[in-house]
Order: C-alpha cells, then sequence, then structure tokens
C-alpha cells in the first residue's frame, strides 16, 4: 500500500515528518482508530507509520499522599521531573540517558520501567498503565501498591517494546525530593571485596541514588552518593560504613573521575566485576541485588537500542521442550 | 463440601508434571493445580472434574548461592520446611504467610501471597528471579533472570492460580537472618492517625518488617494479655478453649451476632487504634529505625507501649489463623477477605466497607503490607443467620463488603488472589482488559485444560 492511501486512510490522526508517516492519536479511542486501519492495510505500527504520542505530554494528576503522579506517556522523563520539584517530588535518580526518554520508551524499552526499592529489590516506577492492546481494546491496571487478583497485566507494555500493547498515560511512583546528599567513598583490597560490600548494604536497606567505581593500584575505590531524607541518608551512611571493615574496606580519599563512555548497560554483578577487573571506571545507577544500570565499558543489555527479546521467542522465557 | 476431582495424580518430577499434562490434553481433561489446599478462594475446587495435580512430591531445595543470594526451590516445598532450612544455614526467605504450616511455594507463587513481614522483605512476587513451569500447551518453561530483552514472562505467570501452567520450581532471593530485631507498639487515638503514621514512616523511607495497624475493636481484641509462645498445635489446645468457648459462643451468638447494628454502633464508643511495629535485620539500623519511627509516631499523638505488643504478636502469629472454628462450632459464620488501596482511599474503604457490612455482620478491620503508596486493608466479618439462611446472609456480605470496597478504590485482592469467589469481582474490575487475560489463557493454554472456570477464566 503506498504512503499516499495510508496517509488518506489515517486522514487527520497522521503527520508527515522527515523521517516518515507518524500516526499522532491523541486519545485512546484515536488510537484505537489507528491501529483499525493498520490491521485493515495489512500494515504493521512502526514500520511503514510509526506512532507519536506527542499528544500525551501532559503531567495530569499528582496524588501528593501515595507520592504518585499521573503522566502522558510522550513526556519525556527529564521534563517530567523539571514538572515534578514544585510539588516537592523526584522519579529518583535516573540514569543520564534514561533521563532523555520519554515515559513510554522508558516503560516499553529495555529499562522496562523498572526503579530500585529498598532492600535491594526493583520494581515498575508505574503503579497502573493505561494502554491500547494490538487489537486495539484497552487495557488500564488498577491503582494499588500490590495486587493478586490475577496476572500482572502490566507485564505486557514494560519492556515489551510496544508489540503487546501501547502506553498513553501511567501513574508513576515518586520519591520525595531529597532533604540531603551525601558521597561515601571507600577503597577495598578487591572488586570483589567492595560488590559484596554493595550488596550486603543493599540488603540492609541501604538505597544509594548511584555510585561510581574503579581499580585504583591495588585497591578498588567505590563512592556511593547517598540521597533522602536527612536521617535516611545517615543511616544508609552508617549501613555502608558497617559493612566494609568485615571486608578489608576503610575511607578513602580522591574522587575518581567520570567513565570515558556514556553508553548504558544493564550489568548483572558478575558483569560488573568483570569490566572493574579490566580497568574500567564504571557509573552505576538502579542498584539493586540484580544488578545495576552501568555507564562505561561494561557488557550486558544494551540499553541505547531496542534489543531483539531474549532467545527471539514470542515472549522473553526458554522453552525447555515441546510438548509430549 | 468443595467438588472432587475425578484423578489425583502425585508426580515428582518436572516430566512427570509435563506427561500428566500430555495426556489430559489429549484427553481434554481439566486439570487443578494442588499445592496445599490453604487457598481461600475456592482455587483448587474441581468444579468441572478432572485431575487434581499435587506437586507436593516436588519438594527439593536446592543449596543457597550464598554469592547470588539465591535459591532453588520446587513448587511443592512446604513454607515451613524452607525457611526451617533456610534458617538452619542462616538465611531466610522473609516470606511468613499465617499458613506458613500448610502452604507451599507454588500455591504462594500461583496466588501472589504476601507473608506477615512483606513490608520490608516484599510478596512473593518481589522475592522471585525466575520460574519455571509446565504450560496449558505441554511446554515446559524457564523464564530468564535479569538483565534480559522483551516483557517478564514469570509476572505474567504469576497469580494466575493455574489457570496458565503449573510452576515446578522457582529461584528465589534470601537475606541473612536477621541480626536484630526491634519490637514496638503505640495506641493512636483514631485509626486515621495511625494510618498517618504508617505513610510517613514509609515516606521517610522506614521499612519495618511488620506493620499492624488494628481498628479500635479489633485493638479491643488483641488486648494487654501478656505474650506466650505457641507449641501446641490446635487439636492439643486446652479443653476450655476446645470445648468450653465454642459452647459458650453457640449461647450468645444468636443474641450478640443477630444484632450486628447494634454491635457495630457499640464499637464507636471504642476508638484507641492499636500499632504494632517490628524493625529486623542489621542490628544498629533496626534499633535506629525503630527510634526514628518512635519519634514519628510520638509527633502524631501515640501512646508508646513499648516492646511487649509486637513480641506477644510476633509469639501467638500462627494462631490467629485457627481462631475461626471456635465461630463455626458455635453456630455463626465468619470469613475476611483482603484487599488494597492507594493512601488518598484506604480510609475511605475501611469506611464504606464498614457502613455496607454494618448491618449484616459484625465487622473489624486491620491495616497490614504497607508501601509507600498505600496498604492492605483485611477485614474480618462475623454473622449469624436465621437456621437455613447462613449461606444467603454469608454470600451477600460478601458481595456487599466487594462492591463497597471496589467503589471507594480498592483493588480486588492484595493477597489471598481471586479463585472462584472473586472472578466475577476480578472480570468487572478488569473492563476491557479482560481480553487481556484471555489473551494470555489462549497462548498458555489454548485449550482450556488448566484450572478452568477460576479468575473468570
Ligand atoms: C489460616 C490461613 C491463613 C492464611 N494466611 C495467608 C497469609 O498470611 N498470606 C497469604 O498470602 N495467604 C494466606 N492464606 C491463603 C493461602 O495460604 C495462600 O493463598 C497460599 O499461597 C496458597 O498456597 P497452597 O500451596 O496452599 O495453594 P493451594 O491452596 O493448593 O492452591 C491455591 C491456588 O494456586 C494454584 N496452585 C497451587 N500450586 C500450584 C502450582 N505449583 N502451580 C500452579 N498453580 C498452583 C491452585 O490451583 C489454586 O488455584 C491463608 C490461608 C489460611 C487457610
Amino acid at each position: 500500500m503506498s504512503s499516499s492511501e495510508l496517509r488518506h486512510a489515517l486522514g487527520p490522526m497522521c503527520v508527515d515528518s522527515p523521517d516518515g508517516l507518524y500516526a499522532c492519536p491523541r486519545s485512546a479511542r484515536e488510537l484505537t482508530e489507528v491501529l483499525a486501519v493498520l490491521r485493515a492495510h495489512g500494515v504493521a505500527l512502526g514500520r511503514e507509520v510509526k506512532l507519536s504520542r506527542g499528544a500525551f505530554d501532559r503531567l495530569e494528576a499528582v496524588e501528593p499522599k501515595s507520592c504518585t503522579v499521573l503522566a502522558g506517556a510522550g513526556l519525556v522523563l527529564a521534563d517530567l521531573e523539571r514538572l515534578l520539584h514544585p510539588h516537592a517530588f523526584t522519579l529518583g535518580t535516573l540514569s543520564p540517558h534514561a533521563l532523555t526518554l520519554t515515559v513510554a520508551e522508558f516503560l516499553e524499552g529495555p529499562y522496562a520501567g523498572l526503579k530500585p526499592v529498598p532492600v535491594g529489590r526493583l520494581e515498575p516506577i508505574s503503579i497502573s498503565l493505561e494502554a491500547v492492546l494490538a487489537d486495539g481494546r484497552q487495557l488500564k491496571t488498577h491503582f494499588s501498591p500490590r495486587s493478586a487478583a490475577g496476572p500482572d497485566l502490566s507485564a505486557l507494555v514494560l519492556g515489551a517494546h510496544g508489540r503487546i500493547a501501547v502506553v498513553l498515560k501511567a501513574r508513576l511512583r515518586c520519591l520525595p525530593l531529597p532533604e540531603a546528599r551525601q558521597v561515601v567513598r571507600l577503597s577495598f583490597p578487591s572488586v570483589e571485596a567492595a560488590l559484596d560490600g554493595v550488596r550486603a548494604a543493599l540488603a540492609d536497606g541501604c538505597c544509594p541514588a548511584r555510585a561510581r567505581a574503579q581499580k585504583v593500584q591495588q585497591r578498588t575505590v567505590l563512592e556511593v552518593e547517598l540521597a533522602g531524607a536527612l536521617d535516611g541518608v545517615a543511616r544508609d551512611a552508617q549501613s555502608l560504613q558497617h559493612r566494609a571493615p568485615t571486608l578489608g574496606g576503610r575511607p578513602a580519599g580522591e574522587a575518581l573521575h567520570p567513565p570515558a563512555t556514556p553508553h548504558e548497560h544493564e550489568c548483572s554483578w558478575p558483569a560488573v566485576a568483570r569490566a572493574l577487573d579490566h580497568g574500567e571506571v564504571l557509573d552505576l545507577y538502579r542498584l539493586s541485588l540484580h544488578g545495576a544500570i552501568v555507564a562505561g565499558g561494561a557488557g550486558g543489555l544494551g540499553l541505547d537500542a531496542p534489543a531483539r527479546w531474549a532467545h527471539g521467542a514470542g515472549l522473553a522465557a526458554t522453552v525447555l521442550g515441546g510438548p509430549l | 463440601m468443595p467438588p472432587p476431582p475425578d484423578l489425583v495424580v502425585w508426580p515428582s518430577t518436572e516430566e512427570e508434571v509435563q506427561a500428566v499434562i500430555a495426556v489430559a490434553r489429549r484427553r481434554k481433561l481439566p486439570v487443578i493445580p494442588y499445592g496445599a489446599g490453604s487457598g481461600v478462594c475456592g482455587g483448587t475446587w474441581a468444579t468441572h472434574g478432572g485431575v487434581a495435580l499435587d506437586l507436593k512430591r516436588l519438594d527439593r531445595i536446592g543449596p543457597v548461592d550464598a554469592t547470588a543470594r539465591t535459591v532453588d526451590a520446587e513448587a511443592g516445598v512446604m513454607g515451613e520446611t524452607l525457611e526451617r532450612r533456610l534458617a538452619s544455614e542462616g538465611w531466610q526467605l522473609g516470606h511468613t504467610p499465617s499458613s506458613i504450616y500448610m502452604s507451599t511455594v507454588g500455591g504462594w507463587l500461583a496466588a501472589r501471597s504476601a507473608g506477615q513481614l512483606s513490608s520490608r522483605w516484599g510478596k512473593i512476587e518481589d522475592m522471585v528471579l525466575s520460574v519455571r513451569a509446565v504450560l496449558g500447551t505441554g511446554e515446559r518453561l524457564e523464564t530468564p533472570e535479569r538483565p534480559f530483552s522483551g516483557p517478564d514472562v514469570a509476572q505474567l505467570l504469576i497469580g494466575s492460580e493455574g489457570t496458565l501452567c503449573a510452576f515446578t520450581r522457582a529461584r528465589l532471593r534470601v537475606f541473612p537472618l536477621p541480626e536484630g530485631r526491634a519490637f514496638h507498639g503505640y495506641d493512636f487515638k483514631t485509626v486515621a492517625d495511625g494510618l498517618e503514621a504508617i505513610r510517613v514512616m514509609f515516606r521517610a523511607g522506614l521499612r519495618p518488617s511488620v506493620v499492624r495497624l488494628y481498628d479500635p475493636f479489633d485493638t479491643a481484641i488483641v488486648g494487654d494479655k501478656p505474650p506466650h509462645v505457641s507449641t501446641t498445635s490446635p487439636s492439643q489446645a486446652p479443653a476450655l478453649s476446645r470445648e468450653l468457648l465454642p459452647a459458650l459462643f453457640r449461647v450468645l451468638a444468636p443474641q450478640t451476632l443477630g444484632r450486628p447494628g447494634l454491635m457495630n454502633r457499640a464499637t464507636h464508643l471504642l476508638r484507641k487504634s492499636r500499632l504494632v511495629l517490628v524493625f529486623e535485620g542489621e542490628a544498629a539500623r533496626a534499633a535506629d529505625e525503630d527510634a526514628a519511627a518512635r519519634t514519628l509516631c510520638q509527633r502524631l499523638g501515640a501512646v508508646s507501649l513499648g516492646p511487649q505488643p509486637a513480641e506477644k504478636w510476633l509469639a501467638s502469629r500462627y494462631d490467629v489463623s485457627y481462631r475461626m472454628s471456635k465461630v463455626f462450632e458455635g453456630g455463626a459464620f465468619a470469613d475476611t477477605f483482603e484487599v488494597a488501596a492507594p493512601w488518598e482511599r484506604v480510609y475511605e474503604v475501611y469506611q464504606k466497607v464498614r457502613e455496607a457490612v454494618a448491618a449484616h455482620a459484625f465487622v473489624l478491620c486491620h491495616f497490614s503490607h504497607a508501601y509507600l503508596e498505600g496498604c492492605s486493608l483485611y477485614f474480618s466479618f462475623v454473622g449469624a443467620a436465621p437456621l437455613g439462611q447462613e449461606r444467603e446472609r454469608y454470600e451477600s456480605i460478601w458481595r456487599i463488603a466487594l462492591s463497597a470496597a471496589q467503589s471507594a478504590g480498592a483493588n480486588v485482592s492484595h493477597h489471598h488472589g481471586v479463585g472462584l469467589l472473586k472472578a466475577r469481582a476480578l472480570q468487572e474490575s478488569l473492563g476491557e482488559g479482560r481480553h487481556a487475560l484471555k489473551m494470555l489463557k489462549d497462548f498458555f493454554d489454548p485449550d482450556g485444560i488448566m484450572n478452568p472456570g477460576k479468575l473468570g477464566l
């Protein structure tokens, strides 16, 4: 089908731009219409026609008690962060590349919309979503902190590259703006000891904003930035300092230089250890017991561009054996 | 009585689970995955007959990987066995549902269970790194661990209550046994003050493992009795509570529970709301968080009761679940239901459910499983009805209560799941989203053999 036919079929919901044709729905209903037109013409969204969520660019509601906000999926996270400050909220510390993404890209892309929470866990930054399924039906998940009402349907959106559902709005979990920041700088006799120290502190409840690490001569230096409530920061600093001596850690002096490459990867802890052993300086974000988002020369899941789904399968899982 | 299955099978390996599902597929037989049967929503009822797939022989626990802080446990491992085994090596999962003696890892995953310590360690879905399962298609599947690209299939299977797959194994996050614990109880002037204290506590970054706020009547029941350590099973309970209490209850129930409106109004005389907190983990940090919580609670007008109420709670935390049988023996009915809501809605959900149920049953509530964004509300209701009308009254209370909770902003369930009991409510609450659930069903179980009817599928 020619692009002029498509343009005609999509009518005012379609915009021409130098990098191709865009569908620009302004509501879930319009997106449903776009999908119906594309289906009828055998065209996949994202190929001949890309999707613009530019119309969903507003901070729609702020819920001060639950520390949540309803945001359009087209909002760029750095802009959203600025909009949150007058409400004394923050999204927490996001990696530099994540900040350049829209809410939709952050949720649907390889970051999978995850953020760290105390005790070294990860949870989706979205507490609820409004999305449209590939067949045009709407998916609205419930605004509640946790649920046992069936499978978590937001997993059809998070990390799924928009292939099952397309998000239009999301209610996001925020944090109060930090009252205090502190950098704790420690050096350890080995990479393993340094990373053990980080994992132990995470398990204790310490939830760092970010960290920088590098092997300097025979020791591994770790610079951990803490942010939050005044006494919370003091507690987190204590957790780090408490764990350090048992692992041969001691206070370190000089600040580390930033990493040479800004490319971001999601890395497991063994991958972080390998990169540090190679002498890389790494910036670590979204630290959890699973691993971290790493800026610098580390190997892991590339976050700059959408990667193929794991194992190329229909869903990101390993099928161990076919039906008997 | 729940409808029985036609057949019960006890596979011991994942391959055997796969073989059972393969036969069931060929013969179009329903398969009902079965853990320990403690689910309270009818999830294991064989409403269409078929095969009860009892997974308790999948009971192997792997070694703890101390560096990665993980353990592999098969689906049929009983909760208590797992925590004891981990504790013997200095670790804990931190998942201690009240049903720990009678629930399995697979059942936890299937119903998105929450343990009593969830405010710190998370619900079961927060503890899972990956799962292994046999799908309704007959395929075996292992979900990847982070980092991976694509949707998190584990989160699509967890909570599916046997309707998509049978879980066979999970890799779970473990933590070192807590070095220290700090206990504290507080009395607040009102429920609303207590809720505000929890909210502010989480906003300040504090993460107690146990947070339980009892409403005034529940507070009166929790009482000030000294702590005791329970070592006896309910069947060995003293004759006093086994025989005398039910007898007393049988006499009193028709008079008191027959007039729930009166009793509910009487609770307006009670105002005090008790909060129980336990902090645990690295000892100095637990003590420090406890001190910070104390300052905060006292700022909100709470009276500190010292460690005793929380110690008492810990000592008897598994007893409570058995008390309900006394009510039944007394000729009345009782049940519990739980939901969750964001902080903006929690108090309203509490009030609306109380108002809705007040005329029909006596109702009490406690708030637990707290988050930065909200918490869970756990209602208990006790009622009586003229002979022959008990079931009708009981079912109408359920409908009224759940509908009041949902219209005030609560979800369908925080941790008991859906099963048959809440299936309709789930389907209604999903709106068009129910097609997404159906899509999963068609993808993972195209023949519709897995636990038919549950979740409304
Ligand atoms: C006294 C009492 C106290 C309770 N306290 C709590 C509590 O504190 N927290 C809490 O979360 N729950 C609690 N529950 C509810 C119940 O214990 C949980 O729902 C638990 O997760 C069920 O586990 P189970 O092994 O008994 O599962 P079952 O009851 O056997 O099954 C429950 C559901 O899961 C499915 N299922 C079971 N195993 C598998 C498997 N391997 N693969 C796929 N599907 C499977 C079944 O088909 C069914 O739909 C309590 C129940 C009782 C009776």
